[in-house]
């Protein structure tokens, strides 16, 4: 799914209104989930994590979402 | 000295930080919004103070030590702290400080900027920190310190300044910098007559945003020695860069958006006209600054109140707020609010109107009214029938109109009294 807020969102789209505000954009599985896919590629799972300002993988396919803004205490 | 990335690279760095906002100016270009109150102190947005923005960011990036530094006129941005951002836990180490003017290091109130963290300068070692982030308390942006501190780290640096790209025409109103290749600053002038063009972008300076980061033993140094230098101003922008530029490792670090790498958005509320404006973007379906985004909070103290109430639905009597901004408190009974922002218990009667307008906590718009481009400072009264905004001749005489046209209107412009807290 697209991650929209839901003042992106098209007024007249409830459904997905209702579907942005059910899912947010870094849910504790989505997390985990793309820790997983960074393991199985052997890979640090570094997601989100205490190194992201440091991170030089360039053509990291989840390094905009890593590095958008987030208060630390929802990391 | 030495430098490495432990595991836990960011917290370990945010809770070595001690955050020094400086809220002590008064922000004389705000006029009549700042002759009883700091500028940090001014309400934005519907509900927050300026400060809220540099005390959220520092709480939402992990920084959790923050003093500030007050002078002017600061009995409203005390309250607010007290109210709003009395959270921390003490027993943990976190805590929101503050640091008055109290003629620690001499007889004097704070002459500069330097000098006002120079006169804390105990206080500071007190707390070691490995770093201290020099913050200001009047901007409005969003801004991960974090990113700031892992620059700075990285770079090896004595001081990091954050800066952004501004059209040249703009430029001699900041700090304006040179860097090299690497990032590194070789040139600092503060508020220059002719700023010089970045060479890679004619018609625009890096400014700096007034948001540095020391190795706290460097500034402890620097401070020192700046204190002890009697032509010195004991400012960071006309003292402590240029100098520090000369001899000691000075990095920049560009404040841009992490997602898009774009410019970010920051916005100095200084004049009534960039105060109003930038109350008005807020309205937009999709403003650049959002503050309505959950992922970066921004926290404030607000009154206890009830939702603002509309009333009245018959035709010609109809109390409503289209493309606006309520905050709670407010009363719209048969008045139009219009493309406009209303604080706290602002209450809007019989069929008055107001369009494109600030409305600051409690003032009231008489029936009849018609205000329109304008600022209401906190706890005005408007009585029946004012119109403001109409005719720019007679708004000059009664009012303050800045160059943009927008009108400002304080208590003691309508001859009232004070008798609260603004």
């Amino acid at each position: 799914m697209q991650i929209r807020s839901t003042q992106d969102s098209d007024p007249g789209n409830s459904q997905e209104q209702r579907l942005v505000i059910r899912q947010p954009s870094m849910g504790s599985a989505r997390r985990w989930n793309i820790w997983a896919q960074q393991a199985a590629a052997g890979k640090q799972p570094c997601f989100a994590s205490e190194v992201r300002f440091n991170c030089r993988e360039l053509d990291c396919p989840w390094r905009a979402e890593c590095l958008d803004l987030r208060a630390e205490w929802q990391r | 000295m030495t430098f490495h990335f432990p595991e836990r690279f960011v917290s370990a760095m945010t809770r070595d930080t001690l955050a020094l906002i400086l809220a002590g100016g008064r922000g004389s270009r705000l006029g009549g919004l700042t002759t009883e109150r700091a500028k940090p102190a001014v309400p934005f947005g519907g509900n927050m103070r300026i400060i809220d923005f540099p005390l959220s960011n520092c709480v939402n990036s992990g920084v959790r030590r923050i003093g500030v530094l007050t002078q002017y006129k600061a009995h409203s941005l005390i309250r607010h702290l007290n109210l709003g951002w009395g959270f921390m836990r003490g027993e943990l180490g976190e805590f929101v400080e503050l640091l008055p003017a109290q003629q620690r290091t001499n007889g004097g109130w704070y002459s500069g900027t330097a000098d006002a963290v120079y006169q804390n300068i105990d206080i500071i070692h007190a707390h070691d920190p490995r770093f201290v982030l020099v913050l200001g308390g009047d901007h409005i942006y969003k801004m991960d310190y974090g990113a700031l501190l892992a620059t700075h780290v990285d770079r090896q640096a004595d001081v990091t300044v954050a800066c952004m790209e501004v059209p040249l025409a703009e430029a001699n109103a900041f700090g304006v910098m040179e860097i090299d290749a690497d990032g590194r600053v070789c040139g600092f002038e503060e508020k220059p007559a002719r700023p010089r063009e970045i060479p890679t972008k004619p018609g625009h300076a890096l400014a700096s945003m007034g948001i540095y980061v020391f190795t706290a033993d460097y500034l402890l140094e620097a401070l020192q020695r700046d204190s002890l230098d009697a032509a010195s101003e004991h400012d960071f922008g006309k003292d402590i860069l240029p100098r520090a530029v000369l001899q000691d490792r000075v990095y920049a670090a560009p404040f841009r958006d992490p997602k898009t790498g774009a410019r970010a958005y920051w916005r100095d509320v200084g004049t009534l006209d960039s105060y109003w404006s930038a109350n008005m973007e807020l309205i937009g379906v999709v403003p650049e600054l959002d503050l309505f985004d959950t992922q970066w909070p921004i926290r404030t103290h607000q009154i206890q109140a009830p939702p603002a109430k509309f009333v009245f639905d018959d035709e010609g009597r109809r109390g409503m707020a289209v493309d606006s901004m309520v905050a709670n408190g407010c009363i719209i009974s048969g008045a139009l609010v219009r493309h406009s922002v209303l604080f706290s218990q602002v209450r809007v009667e019989e069929s008055a109107a107001v369009t494109d307008s600030v409305v600051l906590p409690r003032a009231v718009i008489g029936p009849n009214c018609r205000i329109h481009n304008t600022v209401i400072e906190t706890g005005c009264q408007l009585a029946r029938g004012t119109v403001i905004g109409f005719n720019p001749e007679q708004d000059r005489s009664r009012f303050e109109v800045s160059p943009g046209g927008v009108i400002l209107v304080t208590p003691e412009m309508l001859q009232q009294s004070l008798d609260y807290i603004r």
